[in-house]
């Protein structure tokens, strides 16, 4: 198709006439200022940032396909995920099970509807943007709706019920958003009950110190042997000076070969230490798109694409 | 075009003369699929006529209801931005017809209930209020739960929905269409105006908005007929009707409606589950054995036929109370 552009000798004219206008329509606007709105770069920490009642963006796991606007309905902290409904602009696709919300109770510039019956699963990774939030009624509100419960509140804001496909037209519609939703959750709805994911790995780099026996000693036991050890990919290393405490600590890892008395551990050189600490968050990766790492040391947090996947690294620190 | 180049320009200045450009190519893009003595208050879609679509869709949409913001909000390129913003440019366009399906129906509800005996007219300040003969109360308008509710009932009433070649189509059958007026002046005990009848309309075309959204030239439409009712569906249809209870009508209204389960448990007075068993038997024991010998065409038509006979027998009963 040709791109359309006005005759030259107009187009003073009229970019005068409609500089005029648009001034006059730009300046009536009223300047809000959204206090919600945050975009999420690859780079911020999210762990205390999604909330339920939030409403945030969402976008796939490799970053390329649509995005839809999600409404936070709960949120998994340990597993890094949480469970929300779809949100749209177009309130003439609302439905029965869905709550439409005026800008002032979301603090999103426009009016949205909130489907309950379009909801899924995402990791936190997935969140680009935070755009706005809801208070505790109405998010009971989309959650009673969502659990099939009677809501006096969400009754005067529902849309109009769907009805049988030959007299609705809206199906269409809405069974394309719900692909994209299906799309959107595949990766965590294949991987979130993963029993492993949510176990954190052990710093690598705890090993290097003279005081690795105590501290594995301390920390196994603050963390209730919750705490899995260091990636397999790690084990060619360290296998031959496993500390006793360290086989106690990791039994799904390691296994105890000879009588294992008086081990030492060894020092890593900067090389190793690199490379174990990758191998760690690669390994873990294998299951999840986050991998929480425990240790004393605490680097900031990573959020990263790794292989084309959204990923993230956070560092839990306990004291030594 | 970059997406980058249009968001730094919106976080500066809103629109500026990049993203207008961009909604003035696709306004132009847009309306020369559209008829413009229908949409573009003009017999051509010239310079003027264009320019004065841009505004609207600025104006109305994009700053009015700021929906340039979901415009940046959602889009990640620019092709997902421009798919959004034509949304919007239909959405402008559907606002701007000269006559929509809601005011042709409001002509036929007028030209019908000035000719039925059973309906008397008066004045309430410069409205026209419809009432049923008998009716001794006030008129009041109608509030918008009212409406909601009314709607939520007709929307059970069968209709031809618009297709490519007809845009406004005359929707409802002469006898369906009387019945659904009387449930409303039924409804509605003080009467109503063309107004409230407006906002009844209004919802209960509700899902045919994105059809009508996208009655556009390049996108094949799927046209809706109202099957018609041959002697066989006709026997099928006596044969439910003769097993039909009060309580199934309403469980059958409720269904074709697509009430909340709750709401229709409610008006029957039982629980959510009892509900759900008590559909499950009438749908899977009574309805379908009798639907399934019929072809596809017939039980589209069977339930068009039958979700105005649960409507009847519903309302009526609901009258008698």
């Amino acid at each position: 198709m040709t791109e359309w552009q006005w005759p030259l000798s107009k187009r003073q004219d009229r970019m005068k006439q409609t500089t005029d206008w648009l001034n006059k329509a730009l300046s009536q606007r009223t300047q809000i200022e959204y206090k919600w709105r945050k975009a999420m770069p690859l780079d911020m920490m999210l762990e205390d940032d999604v909330l339920p009642g939030d409403i945030v963006m969402v976008g796939d796991m490799d970053s390329t396909g649509p995005k839809r606007m999600i409404m936070v309905l709960s949120v998994e902290p340990e597993r890094r995920c949480f469970f929300g409904a779809l949100v749209i602009n177009e309130l003439s696709l609302t439905t029965a099970d869905a709550l439409i919300l005026e800008p002032e109770e979301t603090d999103l510039p426009y009016r949205i509807a909130v489907l309950a019956d379009l909801a899924a699963h995402f990791w936190f990774v997935q969140v680009d943007q935070r755009l706005g939030a809801v208070n505790e009624k109405i998010l009971n509100s989309i959650i009673d709706v969502y659990a099939g419960g009677d809501n006096e509140f969400q009754y005067s804001r529902r849309g109009v019920p769907l009805q049988y496909p030959r007299w609705d037209l809206r199906w269409p519609k809405l069974g394309a958003e719900a692909e994209i939703l299906r799309k959107l959750e595949w990766d965590c709805i294949n991987n979130r009950e993963n029993p492993y994911i949510d176990l954190p790995y052990i710093y690598p780099i705890a090993l290097d110190n003279h005081v690795t026996e105590e501290f594995l000693s301390e920390n196994y036991k603050k963390l209730e042997g919750r705490t899995r050890g260091f990636s397999p990919s790690c084990l060619n290393i360290y296998i031959s000076s496993l500390d006793r405490l360290l086989l106690r600590a990791y039994p799904d890892i390691f296994s105890p070969k000879g009588s294992s008395n008086g081990l030492a551990t060894k020092r890593a050189n900067e090389q190793q230490k690199d490379w174990l600490l990758r191998s760690t968050k690669e390994d873990g990766w294998q299951n999840a798109p986050f991998v929480t790492i425990v240790g004393s040391y605490t680097p900031s947090y990573e959020r990263l694409l790794y292989k084309g996947k959204r990923v993230e690294c956070i560092y839990e620190p306990v004291g030594v | 075009m970059r997406l980058t180049l249009l968001l730094e320009e919106f976080e500066r200045e809103v629109i500026g003369p990049n993203v207008l450009q961009e909604i003035h190519r696709a306004c132009y893009t847009r309306a020369r699929k559209y008829p413009p003595s229908i949409y573009g208050r003009s017999s051509t879609w010239d310079e003027d006529a264009v320019n004065d679509l841009v505004q609207d869709v600025i104006v109305d949409r994009l700053l009015g209801e700021n929906q340039i913001y979901y415009l940046f909000d959602v889009s990640r390129t620019i092709k997902d931005w421009r798919a959004l913003l034509d949304r919007q440019i239909r959405i402008t366009l559907a606002r701007r017809r000269v006559r929509t399906v809601v005011d042709n129906m409001l002509d036929r509800a007028r030209r019908v209930l000035r000719s039925d005996d059973k309906v008397t007219v008066s004045k309430f300040g410069r409205w026209v209020v419809f009432r049923f003969v008998e009716s001794t109360q006030e008129y009041q308008p109608l509030t918008d739960e009212q409406v909601r509710s009314i709607v939520e009932i007709v929307r059970v009433i069968p209709r031809q929905a618009p297709s490519q070649s007809e845009r406004a189509p005359s929707v409802y059958g002469k006898r369906d269409f009387e019945i659904l007026l009387h449930y409303v002046l039924r409804e509605a005990m003080g009467g109503v105006t063309v107004r409230d009848l407006g906002m009844i309309f209004e919802k209960v075309f509700t899902g045919w908005v994105p059809a009508v959204l996208e009655l556009g030239e390049e996108i094949p439409h799927r046209a809706i007929d109202t099957p018609d009712a041959t002697p066989e569906v006709r026997e099928a249809l006596g044969k439910i009707i003769a097993k039909m209870t009060k309580e199934d009508a309403i469980i059958i209204r409720g269904r074709l409606a697509g009430l909340p389960d709750t709401e229709v448990a409610g008006m029957l007075d039982i629980s959510r589950p009892t509900l759900i068993k008590r559909r499950n038997i009438l749908f899977n024991k009574v309805i379908r054995p009798i639907a399934d010998d019929l072809d596809e065409k017939g039980q589209d038509a069977l339930i068009d036929r039958v979700a105005m006979a649960a409507f009847e027998k519903a309302g009526s009963d609901e009258a008698d109370n």
